[in-house]
């Protein structure tokens, strides 16, 4: 069996241009890898870094969102706020440790699909260098982490 | 007559005056504990017992705190410069009614830090305490004990330059109110632990919050932490609150430092209730820098700023 690690990519996409764009990428019949788990929101101004936070809480090794390219936001404004939180979660989640890498911003069309494949591999690949997110000590067994305290 | 003993009494008249005139329904300030550096907030509520009511370099409390749940009332309140950015902030957020409020600033030249007096003497035989220029001068007992400023006030006051509040009612009067102009950067220790390997800082981290008990004491001291239901903390009896788990106490500091991003003051009372000391000045002055390198914002400057979160603009960096 292949044993190389597979992370877990959670992708936050809006509904009108990367959900779309990661259609489109589907009708094309393109191939990216099967690591992103694509949750649909209606604009990437809905995605709450809690969101992103809670993911990686819950065991993903990367996040991804991704929206319409700024000024092209069917809301007009929605990706803009986007890009203002995002860059400032990113700074803090470096500060505590957490490479930036795992979580990336990106913007898609609904007729970039080729881009949306490449954005979901490059992604992978990177994550995949960077190995799994664990919070557990080392040599701690997440066993000893649950009776713990 | 020392300068604390006359911003006191000054204090006690305006408040005896206030109450009395019924300008205000209450009036926040501070109270004396068990010790001199034992001080304790107090609430006045009629002129009887405004005798109570202290100032002196004790004082480290940030009022602001209580002052949401007295929104309904018209309140007095007594407020250092730092406080008195915490003030700013919840005025902009539209959580207070500048008309319910009367600000009585104090000029304010540091704060003592308990831990690091009590290395010094036995604080409870502390009879007077005055700041004088760059040296803080202890009365305790027979013995007159002079050190650097540095070496007692809080942390926060170690890089504050500014002594008078940026908003208030009217200003109590103290004599040389100056402030020593320190050049110690406040992000120093920031910027250290930023140049490290970012494998080095998630271990740091680790290390830190796995103290943490999730008691929520930072979250419910902070002044700007103002929500009536919070989405990060967790019930008393969730079973994720009683496991610990890393992750788990991770995503609750970082959503609380990601909460304060253009909100945060710096006034630090989460660290200073602490109870296992995790050094949380650090998220706190890190969230500053980003807010101010990111956004060009600093919080608690005037009312009338927008929220760096709260606008944008088409020019905003891309990572």
């Amino acid at each position: 069996m292949d044993d190389t690690f597979q992370p877990k990519i959670t992708g936050f996409l809006c509904s009108w241009c990367s959900y779309a764009g990661a259609d489109m990428a589907g009708v094309s019949r393109m191939q990216y890898p099967v690591n992103i788990r694509v949750v649909r929101v209606m604009c990437s101004g809905r995605v709450n870094p809690l969101f992103v936070v809670k993911a990686f809480e819950h065991g993903a090794d990367g996040v991804l969102v991704s929206g319409c390219h700024p000024g092209d936001c069917h809301y007009a404004t929605g990706n803009y706020y986007t890009r203002r939180r995002f860059v400032a979660l990113r700074r803090l989640l470096d500060f505590f440790g957490i490479d930036q890498r795992r979580l990336k911003l990106s913007w898609v069309s609904a007729a970039e699909g080729a881009r949306f494949a490449d954005i979901v591999t490059a992604m992978t690949a990177e994550i995949r260098d960077l190995g799994p997110l664990t919070f557990s000590a080392p040599g701690e067994t997440q066993e000893a982490q649950k009776t713990r305290g | 007559m020392g300068t604390t003993d006359s911003i006191t009494a000054q204090l006690q008249e305006r408040v005896r005056y206030l109450l009395t005139e019924g300008s205000v329904d209450l009036f926040l300030g501070y109270k004396q504990g068990s010790n001199p550096l034992r001080i304790t907030p107090y609430v006045v509520q009629d002129a009887t017992s405004v005798d109570k009511l202290i100032w002196n370099l004790g004082c480290v409390n940030n009022l602001v705190t209580t002052l949401p749940k007295y929104a309904a009332h018209k309140v007095g309140i007594l407020v250092k410069a730092c406080d008195a950015r915490s003030l700013i902030e919840l005025l902009k957020l539209h959580q207070l009614k500048r008309e319910n409020l009367y600000i009585i600033g104090v000029p304010c030249t540091g704060i003592l830090d308990a831990a690091k007096v009590a290395e010094e003497c036995p604080v409870a035989s502390i009879s007077t305490m005055t700041i004088q220029a760059d040296q803080v001068v202890l009365v305790a007992g027979q013995s007159v004990i002079t050190r650097d400023r540095a070496d007692l006030l809080v942390g926060k006051c170690q890089t504050c330059t500014t002594p008078l509040p940026a908003i208030y009612d009217e200003l109590l009067e103290a004599p040389n109110v100056q402030r020593a102009s320190f050049p110690q950067n406040r992000f120093a220790d920031v910027a250290a632990l930023e140049q490290q390997d970012v494998t080095n800082r998630f271990a740091f981290w680790m290390e830190q919050l796995s103290k943490c008990t999730l008691c929520y004491a930072c979250q419910t001291v902070c002044p700007l932490c103002f929500c009536k239901e919070c989405t990060i903390t967790l019930a008393r009896g969730d079973l994720k609150r009683k496991q610990r788990k890393r992750e788990s106490v991770f995503a609750f500091h970082l959503m609380r430092a990601y909460h304060m991003l253009g909100r945060c003051t710096g006034c630090y009372e989460c660290e200073r209730v602490c109870p296992v000391d995790i050094p949380l000045n650090l998220i706190f002055k890190k969230v500053e820098k980003d807010a101010f390198e990111l956004f060009g914002y600093t919080a608690g400057c005037a009312v009338t700023d927008t929220p760096p979160l709260s606008m944008f603009a088409e020019n905003d960096p891309e990572g």
